[in-house]
């Protein structure tokens, strides 16, 4: 007679509830993949709207070189002419310092508006983590579970066997009626050992595409806020010498500060285009792959548990039983002997 | 280029309290930036309102913040105009992302209370032009307000009181309903020249737009406080404690003989013919120094109002 185990198994779930369950998650996966994908669009119009205002920001600079040429002429005509010009290139450096100033108030918005979208990917990279956590606490529940049911089918069935041998000290009514007793309760726990079997499986298949969609996410935020942090500072920068040149931009020293901006601006972008093309590759890779993950979980599982529940006889009751305690010892033996390497 | 400095997170809110009371405390008039913007300016950048979303809290050289700062706020106006309280982030979501990640749940909270403040109060703006009739006949008196934060950090603003006749004065007209409107090319032209002095601004603002009757320029700042940079000519006491100051200078035909009451700028205004010149300075600041500035002001035989944070 096999050991009475101390832990107590919690109640099964009904095909239905399981049959609910896998509805459930299959749903907010959908959502989530819907989420992913607004999100994804999002950031793809966000790092061009970008591009597009650095690249106008950077136009500037043409019409800087001319002034620094201007600047630099030290012919005798030049000479004899700056006195005439002298104030139609203050005015082109104004005019330049004004550009930059509203070119650099459109990227500060839109670095704004990626932070805010940096934060909403970190709140959904979260939210699927726990999704991802609830779904392995769920497999390893429903793995113990159908430890205890493999456990108490062997029990039952050796009660049974020892019945049949004519053991103990019983009428044959008596006899007979345990036998049923004890039959009906196998059939009952061999069920029970089925749906633990059929949650876990649920629990595990779902786990992959929850888990693609929790990196997907995570990448997506990575690449965001690592973008947000390089081009802030860069944009800040030039934002701090725009500021500080561009009303009083009487200074031939103004069109070397203004150079450095355009250069800081220059990084910001260079950093805007690598992370558009990041984007890109994941629109044009990984969504539809993801896609068809998500489509895909569960599918051809729905009838697995009718099939199984009507083939389920007490010889396969047994022998599956057996292969339960079977895997779980061995993932027991390969635990210690990770563990013993650890140490 | 001066390196902006940073104020410790724990000493933002404090210091935009002390900043905002100075200000009420001198209550500037027209002449100014609406108060009431720069008051709510100052709560927008406030981690009392925001959270952590603006920072850092960097300062202009000036003491007040710096335009980086005040930037975040004006990017944050216009996202918040774009949305409404119902699309808003809610408030079980903020709770669930305090219990995931503190630090990102207080920005979306900050966030969240930010765009509502921001959809039902105007923040003084980067940059400003408005018009109002002040008397259509027998000539046309129209007054400009071009508000603007310099390139300094001062907040400032520019009045023109300008006389024409008829409907128009150059690129300002009146608009059927009464309201002044510009070319959008006023702008551009008080961004250009609003910082020369205003003996050049005044000459341009003649060339380019018409007669001018008045014409002002007054800042809200510096604000001083321990550890901030004074100008060479103040002595150093002076810095030991907060103080605020509002800034004026005037040129009007009826102002018929020209004076400073400003003692960080006693010397006399130039002035256009046919105008006078004033300047004038107030201050706010803790009450142990109150005696201080006025002394300041009358070691150069000026008088400075100067009232107690």
């Amino acid at each position: 007679m096999m050991a009475v185990t101390s832990r107590k198994r919690a109640s099964p779930p009904n095909q239905a509830a399981l049959q609910q369950r896998r509805e459930e998650i299959h749903k907010r996966h959908q959502e989530a993949l819907a989420k992913v994908e607004a999100l994804v669009k999002t950031q793809d119009e966000l790092g061009r709207a970008l591009d597009g205002e650095l690249k106008a920001m950077k136009g500037h600079e043409s019409a800087l070189a001319d002034l620094e040429a201007q600047q630099a002429d030290d012919s005798m005509l030049a000479s004899l002419m700056r006195r005439f010009t002298a104030r139609r290139v203050i005015l082109g450096r104004r005019s330049v310092a004004e550009g930059l100033l509203k070119q650099y108030e459109l990227a500060s918005l839109r670095l704004r508006q990626a932070s805010a979208f940096s934060d909403e990917l970190r709140l959904t990279a979260l939210e699927l983590q726990e999704q991802v956590d609830g779904l392995h606490r769920e497999r390893v529940e429903s793995a113990g579970n159908q430890r205890l049911s493999a456990e108490r089918v062997l029990q039952v069935e050796a009660e049974l066997e020892a019945l049949e041998a004519g053991t103990g000290n019983f009428t044959d009514a008596e006899r007979a009626r345990r036998i049923d007793q004890l039959s009906f309760e196998l059939r009952e726990e061999s069920l029970n050992m089925e749906l633990f079997r059929v949650a876990e499986q649920l629990a595990a298949d779902s786990l992959q595409p929850a888990r693609a969609l929790r990196d997907t996410v995570m990448e997506l935020n990575e690449g965001m806020s690592g973008y947000v942090m390089k081009a802030s500072g860069a944009v800040d920068n030039a934002g701090r010498r725009i500021q500080a040149l561009g009303m009083a931009a009487d200074a031939p020293l103004v069109v070397a500060e203004l150079q450095e901006s355009l250069s800081e601006l220059g990084t910001a972008m260079e950093v805007t285009q690598t992370y558009v093309e990041q984007t890109q590759a994941l629109l044009v890779d990984v969504l539809p792959d993801l896609s068809r993950r998500v489509s895909a979980e569960v599918n051809g599982r729905n009838l697995l548990l009718a099939d199984s529940v009507s083939a389920l006889s007490r010889e396969k009751a047994r022998a599956e039983a057996d292969r339960r305690l079977r895997i779980e010892a061995e993932a027991e033996v390969e635990q210690w002997l990770e563990e013993g390497e650890e140490l | 280029m001066r390196p902006t400095p940073a104020l410790p997170p724990e000493r933002v809110a404090g210091y935009l309290r002390a900043l905002a009371t100075a200000l009420d405390r001198l209550a500037p008039n027209e002449d100014w930036p609406p108060l009431s913007e720069c008051l709510a300016l100052l709560h927008a950048l406030s981690p009392e309102c925001s959270g952590p979303l603006l920072a850092p809290a960097e300062l202009s050289v000036v003491g007040l913040p710096a335009y980086s700062w005040v930037s975040r706020v004006h990017a944050e106006a216009v996202l918040a105009q774009q949305g409404r309280d119902e699309s808003d982030t809610d408030l079980a979501l903020i709770e669930r992302a305090k219990g995931l990640d503190p630090e990102l749940g207080d920005r979306v909270a900050g966030r969240r209370a930010l765009h509502r403040f921001l959809r039902r109060h105007t923040v003084l703006p980067r940059r400003r032009l408005r018009g109002a009739l002040r008397r259509r006949s027998p000539t046309l008196d129209i007054r400009l307000y071009f508000d603007h934060i310099d390139a300094q950090g001062y907040w400032s603003r520019i009045c023109v009181d300008l006389r024409g006749q008829g409907l128009r004065i150059g690129p300002i007209y009146l608009e059927r309903d009464g309201l002044v409107a510009t070319d959008s090319g006023v702008v551009d032209l008080f961004m250009r020249h609003a910082e020369v002095p205003l003996l050049a601004l005044h000459a341009q603002l003649e060339e380019t737009l018409g007669s001018v009757t008045r014409l002002s320029r007054s800042q809200i700042g510096p604000f001083w406080f321990p550890g901030v940079a004074l100008p060479d000519s103040v002595s150093s006491s002076l810095g030991r404690g907060l103080a605020m100051h509002v800034g004026t200078e005037v040129f009007a035909v009826d102002i018929s003989q020209s004076y400073s009451q400003d003692p960080l700028h006693p010397e006399l205004l130039e002035t256009p013919e046919g105008m006078g010149g004033y300047r004038g300075r107030r201050v706010a600041c803790v009450g142990g120094l109150v005696p201080e500035f006025q002394a300041w002001a009358a070691s150069l035989g000026l008088r400075m109002q100067v009232v107690e944070i």
